[in-house]
């Protein structure tokens, strides 16, 4: 990797260097030093194991389960001769869906709001180019984004089948296959907004006009763009109160995945759109010139340029979620749960559904993001609720990876009727947060402070490919006040900061009734802003706070599992230089490597792919349980590579962004064997993985 | 369900590839096809206690064989001439003759024959290139527009349409038949154009079917049927063959519609005035290869 890359990399990072000395630590250990440390607040240290747990808590099987007690998944038997890779639903009276799919067929789906269901499938048509979305036109008929058109399909007489296809809107393409058209979401006026994203060839790029734009257009085919700087967002939604609301994908110019609210003009963040800013009808001025490369947090860039716009909600990454897709809002009125109001979102790198509160303080969307349910069997991209408030799950990861054990899939998820005990909503105040609940707290665990942990970070922005959590600060929790119906909680939080999400870790809160703890531990709010009001801290407290940030690991240096710097023993190019890079779909593009026993090599690790990878060389049989430990790595992960402190990893490459490589030079296993590689970036492992066969040395 | 059947197929490197454009570039499909299937092809393990990835789709899912049933529209880009023409379709019929069509000219990329078309690049994996391609055998055409206004002699055959010009040329919509057969519409214009083109019942060729309604605009207006270094017709005007590529173009005898030849510098060009005496009745050929 190129120092100028790394130096960006951890720019973070090297702010803080100097004032306090860390030493090298794994993912555990820099989990306990943040819980244990609260400098110089003189609250007691918190030590509750319980947090070690559960504050990295992926979809065990063990947390599906508990979920399944209060939330039903019902997978939807498919019919042979279907191929189910649903890329849009639309749910339609006498409780039908029309379904589209990426092969490009549109199938009505009957049955499937049963008890058992068993749907039936019937084929509205076929053909289509890739279509990624469906809504119901208001004239009759629907409304179905394809690949370059937006069209407008209707069946005139009446057979069943369609028989109309009428072009919209001509969509701009270059011809990459990177450039994705999702939508159509209607306006109210009964507009088409689309979203079109950019093409990848190396880098990502707007070749073609308003690539990385979202567009309405009207029935008639008259474009206005809203808004520019999307790079790859695959979701997004009208809310009930009428406020857009948009899913981005981490990567490039998105240091993390993220929810924004889009107003017209605004600039989510990838400068290749603005290439079209100068063209009739732009919205924003800003031209890709004004946009600094500099990996300083979003919010302290955004404050520099104005019209680009911060994120209502950062997604933390690994935690909530790797690639949000679409997002629907809860109206059902309760028949869901108890969540009425909120969001989902479809995360189909890690399969399952992340919930979203929003709220609007000073005029600004903010809010928070909390698991809600995993185990999906495919990666989830669509959702939608029946009439019956049950939630449609459309899957598809066909290409891209997952942790799901199928490519693609229909399910259903409905609400048993029973409340689980769940942070209902977290809320900011003047001074921190209140946390609603569903059921009554346990009032001993949540008048505890010890039962509460709140830290924050944020996110860098700039042209490298994601960005670890940055600037992270434990805030200290000064008062704990618990309603009287036991139904909410107010904590006093110092050190809040705007920009940034606040991890708020919940895991001593127990439950009146049952004495169990929450279904779901953790809220991660982001702030923007904060509203005025009463404060149970005073402000001189929190004027007077001292909130040094604490510092994180440099993930980066050479060390002995990570020898980026030649050892003296080794000889010049030792015996061999092994050159692995990368193929599409998350994949090395060599999966067998040969060494000698012993023998001294150089491994260079390129990535040519388009999203992070590194590469990790564990013992024989064990690339797996490696890969799924880093999975549970939560927020630290970034920091340490993604790669767990495990005796089971022998070396390891930093994590590597596209286009940029490192060497390592290693030394092979005496032990001949096949030793298993694997790319622990989380959901990568299952299908991003090799065999390094170290043969006998005298052979 | 009353569905069309899609017979697949094992792809094999056994096509009878010619050393045409095409064929090389099927080849080198095939190739690269090969090399991805090894690396599909690596052991899955299970992660301990895990679950196991199951494999892709196999890439025989996406060989459509033949069509049966209903006519088969597929929208996709279209590889022609090393780039990729965007906008466009396959229309597969189960008769046998299958043609690509340009929806941003109106006009037919290439006709083929037997089986219909090779998806994969449309449906496997990512799907990089996102493109259809008839499986073998297609006679490539010209991807000029259908329509051309131009002072007779004077000016060369246009090449597409200017983006940024008012556009003379828009593609409106097409419609299906109640077999799946579709009409594509666009205008010209204040034309409004219905170009229905359908597979003979025995899968000899193509009868295109031409209407026009609306109003034709006062310059010379020309529709475009065929181009070749050559260009021969029978006596009585009723055939024309391209001779370097076997085209055949049949024209009925009591047509009002009298297709001349000219000369566009490198290539001769089988073209039709449109007269306002000629509009009323629409314009139909049968292209055999």
């Amino acid at each position: 990797m190129k120092l100028s890359k790394v130096k960006k990399l951890i720019w973070g990072y090297q702010i803080f260097r100097g004032s306090v000395g860390c030493s090298r630590l794994g993912a555990w250990s820099a989990l306990l030093f943040l819980c244990l440390s609260n400098p110089g607040t003189g609250q007691p240290p918190h030590n509750d194991h319980f947090a070690l747990t559960e504050r990295f808590h992926s979809e065990s099987e063990a947390q599906i389960l508990r979920e399944a007690q209060y939330w039903e998944r019902l997978p939807l038997p498919i019919p042979e001769g279907v191929i189910p890779e649903i890329s849009g639903m639309v749910t339609i009276p006498d409780r039908r869906l029309l379904v589209t799919t990426r092969r490009g067929e549109l199938w009505y789906v009957d049955g499937a709001y049963e008890d058992d269901p068993q749907p039936v499938f019937t084929r509205f048509t076929s053909g289509l180019h890739e279509p990624l979305g469906i809504s119901q036109a208001p004239e009759g008929g629907y409304y179905v984004v394809q690949r370059s058109e937006l069209t407008h399909i209707e069946d005139r007489d009446g057979d069943g089948q369609a028989d109309w296809f009428r072009k919209v809107f001509k969509i701009p393409v270059s011809g990459n296959y990177h450039e994705f058209a999702f939508g159509p979401y209607l306006t109210r006026e009964g507009n088409i907004r689309i979203n079109l994203m950019l093409a990848y060839n190396a880098a990502f790029q707007s070749s073609v006009p308003w690539r990385g734009w979202i567009l309405e257009v009207t029935p008639e085919g008259y474009v206005t763009p809203i808004a520019s700087g999307l790079r790859a967002g695959a979701g997004a939604v009208l809310s009930s109160g009428g406020d857009w609301f948009f899913t981005e994908n981490q990567g490039e110019w998105a240091g993390t995945s993220y929810i924004s609210h889009i107003e017209p003009g605004d600039f989510l963040g990838h400068p290749q759109s603005l290439a079209w800013s100068h063209l009739p009808g732009s919205v924003t001025h800003l031209r890709p010139e004004d946009i600094p490369d500099t990996g300083l947090p979003l919010v302290e860039v955004a404050d520099q340029i104005p019209g680009l716009k911060m994120p209502a909600v950062f997604i933390p990454y690994a935690i909530h979620g790797v690639s949000p897709n679409g997002i629907v809002e809860d109206t059902t009125g309760g028949k869901f749960g108890p969540f009425e109001g909120q969001f989902f979102f479809a995360d189909s790198g890690q399969a399952r559904i992340i919930r979203v509160s929003l709220e609007q303080v000073n005029g600004v969307w903010q809010g928070a993001t909390y698991a809600f349910m995993g185990g999906f069997q495919a990666p989830v991209v669509r959702l939608a609720f029946g009439e019956d408030g049950s939630l449609f799950v459309g899957e598809t990861g066909r290409g891209w990876g997952s942790v799901a054990p199928l490519a693609e899939g229909f399910e259903r998820v409905r609400w048993k009727g029973n409340m689980p005990f769940e942070i209902q909503e977290a809320k900011i105040e003047p001074d921190g947060f209140t946390l609603h609940f569903t059921r009554p707290v346990d009032r001993k665990s949540a008048e505890s402070l010890f039962s509460y942990g709140v830290s924050s970070f944020t996110y860098g922005y700039g042209s490298d490919y994601g960005s670890p959590p940055i600037n992270r600060l434990s805030c200290p929790i000064r008062k704990v006040v618990v309603a009287e119906d036991g139904m909410s909680v107010r904590l006093g939080v110092l050190c809040l900061r705007e920009g940034y999400i606040h991890e708020i870790r919940t895991s001593g809160i127990r439950a009146a009734d049952t004495g169990e703890p929450l279904l779901h531990n953790n809220a991660y709010y982001t702030i923007l802003s904060r509203p005025d009001g009463d404060r149970i801290v005073p402000l001189e407290e929190e004027l007077a706070a001292d909130c040094t940030p604490m510092i994180p690991e440099d993930a980066y240096k050479s060390t002995p599992k990570h020898p980026t710097e030649r050892p003296d023993f080794f000889s010049r190019h030792g015996d061999q230089i092994i050159h692995l890079g990368t193929a599409p779909g998350m994949k090395f593009d060599k999966t067998l490597l040969e060494v000698r026993a012993g023998s001294q090599f150089q491994l260079v690790f390129r990535n040519t792919d388009e999203m992070m990878h590194n590469f990790v060389l564990c013992l024989p049989g064990k690339g797996q349980e490696v890969g799924m430990a880093a999975l549970h790595m939560g927020i630290d992960g970034m920091a340490n590579n993604y790669v767990p402190d495990s005796d089971l990893v022998l070396y390891h490459t930093a994590i590597i962004q596209p286009g940029a490589s490192e060497r390592l030079f290693l030394v092979a296993p005496e032990v001949p064997g096949d030793y298993d590689y694997v790319c622990t970036i989380p959901g990568h492992a299952m299908v991003m993985n090799g065999i390094l066969r170290v043969l006998p040395a005298d052979e | 369900m009353d569905l069309p059947v899609l017979h697949s197929r094992t792809p094999t490197l056994n096509r009878p590839y010619g050393l045409n454009r095409q064929g090389v570039f099927l080849l080198i499909l095939g190739i690269l096809g090969l090399s991805f299937g090894g690396l599909v092809a690596q052991e899955n393990r299970p992660p301990p206690g895990g679950r196991l990835r199951p494999p892709p789709l196999p890439r025989e899912a996406s060989i459509l064989e033949s069509v049966e049933g209903r006519v088969w529209v597929q929208r996709a880009f279209l590889p022609f001439e090393g780039n990729l023409r965007l906008y466009g379709c396959v229309v597969g019929s189960p008769s046998g003759a299958h043609y690509g069509y340009d929806l941003e000219t109106g006009s037919i990329l290439m006709v083929w024959r037997g089986p219909f078309a090779d998806l994969t690049e449309l449906w496997f994996d990512r799907a990089f290139n996102q493109t259809a391609e008839p499986i073998e055998g297609a006679l490539w055409m010209n991807a000029r527009p259908l329509f051309a206004v131009f002072p007779r002699r004077l000016l060369k055959y246009p090449e597409g349409w200017l983006v940024t010009a008012h556009p003379l040329f828009s593609y409106e919509g097409y419609e299906l038949e109640p077999d799946g057969q579709p009409v594509f519409i666009f205008h010209f214009e204040r034309l409004r154009v219905r170009d229905r083109i359908a597979s003979d019942s025995d899968g000899s060729g193509l009868t295109r079917q031409v209407k026009f309604s609306g109003k034709l605009n006062d310059w010379n207006t020309w529709l475009l049927v065929a181009e070749g270094a050559e260009i021969t017709s029978s006596p009585n005007g009723s055939e024309w063959v391209i001779p370097d590529s076997g085209l055949r173009i049949q024209w009925p005898s009591d047509s009002k519609h009298r297709p001349e030849i000219r000369d566009n510098g490198s290539n001769l060009q089988l073209v039709v005035p449109l007269t306002k005496e000629t509009l009323e009745e629409p314009l139909e050929y049968t292209l055999t290869w």
